[in-house]
This record gives C-alpha cells, structure tokens and sequence, in this order.
C-alpha cells in the first residue's frame, strides 16, 4: 500500500505536514470493532470507519477499558450521541464551522481510524494526527492514533479527533506570540478563532458541549474548562481583546506623581490612578500590587487602588534597614529591599543581607536562563546589578545596562535601560532598536513588569 | 473485561466515598437540571453494568475528609472520568472543608509544559471557577484566590486567578467566570 510519508514540522499534540516524500508501507491488518457492549446502533457508526492497526505489539481490544481501542471508539460514540448541538443558534457573527453535527464534520472528513506504534510519529507529546491536505487540497482521510491518546477522558479524545479532522483540510498551526508554547520553529497556535482552524474547531466542540443538557454535568464542567484554555492558549489573538505587553512606571514629574503605563508594542494606555511618590508598585505572580512606604498599607491594583483585603507582610525595618524601595515575589520567593539592605525569604527560609557599597534602585528582572535559577538581582545607581541567592552571603557583581527585561514575542526581548529608555532586542540578529512605535522618546521610566496581560474590556468586566 | 469490572468498582467505591463526605459536610444543594446527580451522571459515564457488579453487601465505606477528596482528584493514578466526576461533586458540595479541597486542588502543582497535563489543568481551573463563584456567593473571602496566587506558578491558572482577584478587589466578584462567559459569547460558539 502506498502511503505518503510527510516531512513534519510544528507539534502541539498534533501534527501537521508542509511537503511530502513517498514510501512504501507494510498493509494495515483490518479490524472489526465489535463488543458485544455496542448497541446495533453504536456498532454501525463505529462500522462507518475502516479500522486498521499499525503496530504488530499492539492488540486492539474494543472492550477493555485499559486499550486505545476501547477509548477511540467511546469518543467517536460520545460524539455520535451528541447529535445536534445548539440547534441553529450557532452564533452572532455568522461562526459556527462545525455546522450543528460534530460526528457528521468528523466522518465526513474521516474514513479511517489507524493505530499507530510508539516512535516515529507517535513520539514526544504526538497523541493523534492526520496525513494534512496537500497544495492541490487532497487528503487520505486516514486517522493516525497514538498510544498517548489513552491517557485523556472519552470525551476529550472526541475533541482532539475533531481538531485533527480540520487539518484534513489544510488548516495549519502558527508559531504562538505568547504563553508557554511560544518557542523558537513551534507552530502550536491559530492565528485567531474566527480564523477556523483546528483549535478553533476543537473550542467550538468544546463549547458546545459545555452548555449541551443532555450531557452529564461533569464532563460540561471539564469541557468549560479545556475550551477557556484553548481560547487563552491557542489563539495569537485573545479574547476580550487582551493584549500581551508591559506595565510601565514613568519617571515622575515635579509633581512626583507617576503614570503607570500600559504598553501593548503599539499604544501605551494610561492605568489609573497615578503612584504618589510613596507608593511602589510591584508584581506578585502578575498581580499588582502597591505598597505605601508613607503609611505601610498593602493595596492591590486592578481598575484602580482599593483597600485590599492582602495584608503582606512587608517587614519594614525601619532606620536599620533605610527606607523601603522594592519588592519581589515569585512562587518560592519573596524579598523586600531597603536603601540599606534586602530581606528575603526563599521558601521560608529567611536570608537578610546589608548593602554597603551599592546604593539599590530596585529588583532587576531578567528571562531565567533555565528554571533552576533562583537567584535574586538588585539593579544599582552604579550600573552593575548585584546578584545573591539563598546560600549566599554576599552579592556578586556583574555589568548590567538594563533595569528589567522580558520575553516580548518569539522574535524580540524588551529591555528597560539603566537609563530609563526602552528597546526592543532582536534574539536572531542581536540587534536593538530603540525608537518603539507608540513610546514618546522623551519618556523615561523607572519599571517595567512583562508579561502583562490588559484590555478595557477585562478591565470594565 | 475483568479491568473494566474493576473500574467500575472503583468508581462505585470512590463514589460512595464522595456522598458520604457530601452528606456529611455540606448543606444540600437543590438538584437542578443543570447539576443532575451523581447516579445520573455516573451512568453515563458507565452505563452498562454496574448494578449487577455490585458486590451483595457492599463494605462500609469510611467518610472521605477534604484531604482525601483533594488527593484522588489530583492522582494521576485515578482515571480521569472518576476524578472528573469526583471534582463534580465536590464543586456542588457547599462546606468550608470543601472550600479548603477546592482550594488545595487550584494551588497544587502542575508542569506547564508537560501535553499530559492539559487535564490537570483543567481540573485546577474548574477548582479556581468554583472558588470565584464561592467568593461572589460570600461563600469564601479573598484569602482564597490569594492563597492559590501564592502558591500557584503554571501561567495560565495565575492568570485566572488575577482575574478573579480583580473582581473582588473591585468590588465586583465572580469576574473569572463572566470571563470565560464572555470569551465563549464572543467565539459566538454559545
């Protein structure tokens, strides 16, 4: 049997094909799914698929709990029995690419379901795939399943099928401008979901089986959730129109009042209210907060400062330590810095460390250059960012020009100068750009927190 | 076929565990035609046969603390239909100990960048929806959601969970979930 061989690029549990070789491959041994489980009914719609298996060690079993098999053929039967989904009303915006039957989209795309050996395309995080439509829009309709595929509930199974189904069509993924998926070469997004890809597909299963009655509530519980993280995780363009960037602190004026600025690579948009010279803003785990060094009170920071219920324990040292200036937090850390010193505690273990030949400015962010690294970094008047962890107990110094840095998208970082200027910093030419569209070049800033997550609308939510 | 009998059982058991604790802590919630019961909704997720499987006179089963219920909702050695289901029934059961698991589930580890762990995350953030929704009802204070931002370092859940932090901080609590429905509303797949 011939079958065609693609060359693959791009993984994000599925698997799509750019160009193709052809070679020649062993017959599948056919299959009949039965059980004696199936209603005649079940046993007919698993009957509208050719079955085959690939890997000689795998026995496929259609009643065992414990089989790939077994758990392709209750999603494909979990699909069935959804029927119509949501009647007409598909949506205000004339969206709805799975028309109203889920089973009928998958089998009109798919007529064969094959198990597939671990290795080869079957590696790594690969749990199904499909053979995409070439240039001229041909498919073979052939269904590969991995072992992996076994891990995940019935139901979402039948929405990874019906993801990998789109790709019969030649919808393809995109490298992600933000998230955990973004990474060099990766294509594990869709640009966005009016786009109609196979994330778009699957959310829109998703969805739908999330508001279906019929359904048992725990699986539209669980599918409310896997659609909410696709929408975040796999579309460049996020909901509510949110968009990725940076909060800016700008340099003060002779008020020594601050703008907190939010900055999406195009427009800065101005967060309210103003910093009073004694507030510090800082992040928590991407939450802001602001810390008064004038009447040491925590407040949180969303559409404006609220009384927050937070009570941090910001240990304000008083004399000994100098006057409060920054904080850092991670999940395993939390440090507080003084004009004369910095107090942290590294998963409560308690480090404090005077400062004595550097006069601090505030925590210096940086990208980790792997998640090992815990160190802290003070950024100085000095030009040189001191750097401690939890066994020191002393700094080491090191040349720094920047205050903070970020990850910006898959092609630049952002740096914040010593001098309070912005730039971009190309990762493949190593090349900076200073003059960033929407940034007033007489703008100085004092911080920067990136990744920053803000739109009007979540904000107004 | 023995496998899947076991299974079975082993839903049954872990069920029972469930109702137990659910009878024994919570207020009753009103079955809605939203929040069938755990018989509905466990037969259709086995339906066969696991009536006749039953053993004649099933064994007592101890009353599941929060803890436990936490730790089998987060046991990758469980399937994952049965701690769906198990996290289902906890979400409905209106108690402090409940609270306490939900929130221990929403601030528990998981590898962001592990594609084995997309269900765990979606355990942890039906856990942080329910503790928004609590926080909006009065049911639980900020402290919560806080609780998971401390501890809590896969990005997306932190994202999640400022969301919902903002609303109460705001005055304006529950705004996780109008999130997620108005995400859904403008992928017009609702």
């Amino acid at each position: 049997m011939k079958r065609s061989l693609f060359i693959l690029s791009g993984i994000s549990g599925v698997l799509f094909c750019l160009g193709h070789v052809t070679s020649t491959w062993a017959s599948p041994s056919d299959l009949s799914p039965t059980c004696n489980d199936f209603s005649n009914e079940q046993q007919k719609a698993l009957n509208d698929f050719h079955w085959n298996n690939q890997d000689p060690t795998f026995k496929p079993d259609f009643c065992d709990p414990d089989n790939l098999a077994y758990h392709v053929a209750k999603a494909l039967l979990f699909t069935k029995s959804l029927g119509k989904l949501n009647g007409s009303a598909l949506d205000k915006n004339g969206q709805g690419f799975l028309s109203n039957d889920p089973y009928q989209f998958f089998s009109r795309r798919i007529r064969s379901i094959q198990f597939e050996p671990d290795g080869e395309d079957c590696s790594g995080v690969m749990n199904a795939y499909v053979d995409a439509a070439d240039d001229i829009g041909k498919s073979d309709g052939v269904m590969h399943v991995c072992q992996s595929l076994a891990q995940f509930d019935d139901y979402f199974i039948s929405s990874v099928l019906i993801h990998e189904a789109r790709h019969e069509e030649g919808y393809h993924h995109v490298p992600c401008n933000h998230g955990f998926y973004m990474a060099p070469g990766q294509k594990s997004c869709d640009e966005s979901y009016s786009s109609g890809g196979s994330y778009a597909i699957q959310a829109e299963y998703l969805i739908k089986t999330s508001r279906a009655p019929r359904i048992a509530s725990s699986i539209r519980q669980n599918a409310r959730a896997n659609a909410i993280e696709l929408l975040v995780e796999r579309f460049n363009q996020l909901p509510l129109g949110l968009q990725k960037g940076a909060v800016l602190i700008a340099q003060g004026s002779e008020d020594s009042s601050r703008d907190v600025l939010f900055y999406d690579g195009k427009t800065t948009t101005p967060l309210r209210p103003q910093l009073e010279s004694t507030d510090r803003l800082y992040a928590v785990n991407g939450y802001l907060k602001v810390y008064n060094v004038s009447t040491k009170t925590q407040v949180t920071y969303a559409d404006g400062i609220h009384p927050g219920p937070i009570k941090e324990n910001i240990d304000y040292r008083g004399s000994e330590a100098g006057e409060y200036l920054d904080t850092y937090a991670s999940s395993m850390t939390t440090c507080n810095l003084f004009t004369h010193g910095v107090d942290c505690s590294f998963s409560g273990k308690r480090v404090i460390l005077p400062i004595k030949d550097f006069t601090p400015i505030g925590f210096w962010s940086y990208v980790p250059l792997n998640s090992s690294d815990k160190a802290v970094r003070i950024a100085s008047k000095e030009g040189r960012v001191y750097i401690f962890s939890e066994s020191s107990n002393t700094f080491q110094s090191a040349p720094a020009s920047t205050l903070n840095s970020g990850d910006w998208d898959e092609n630049y970082f952002i740096l914040l100068g010593s001098n309070g200027k912005l730039s971009f910093f190309n990762k493949k030419n190593r090349e900076t750009t200073s003059n960033l569209p929407g940034i007033d070049l007489n703008l100085t800033f004092t911080k920067m927190i990136t990744p920053y997550y803000w739109s009007k609308e979540l904000q107004a939510l | 076929m023995r496998k899947h009998i076991l299974g079975i059982l082993g839903l049954v058991a872990l069920s029972a565990g469930i109702a137990d604790f659910v009878l024994k802590s919570a207020p009753s919630t009103p079955e809605t035609k939203d929040s069938p019961s755990l018989t509905a909704s466990v037969q259709q997720q086995a339906p066969a046969k696991p009536q006749a499987l039953l053993p004649a006179s099933p064994q007592p089963q101890s009353p599941a603390s929060p803890t436990d219920i936490a730790s089998k909702i987060l046991s990758k050695n469980i399937p994952a239909q049965e701690r769906r289901e198990v996290l289902y029934q906890l979400t409905q059961t209106h108690s402090e100990e409940a609270t306490r698991s939900l929130i221990k589930i929403a601030a528990s580890d998981v590898d962001a960048r592990d594609e084995s762990s997309r269900f765990d995350v979606s355990l942890r953030i039906t856990a942080l929806e329910a503790l928004d929704q609590r926080m909006a009802s009065g049911e639980a204070s900020a402290s919560a959601i806080t609780t998971v931002l401390k501890k809590q370092t896969h990005p997306t859940l932190l994202f999640f969970a400022r969301i919902s932090l903002e609303g109460v901080t705001s005055g304006r609590p529950g705004k996780l979930t109008r999130f997620i429905d108005q995400a859904f509303s403008e992928a017009g797949a609702g």
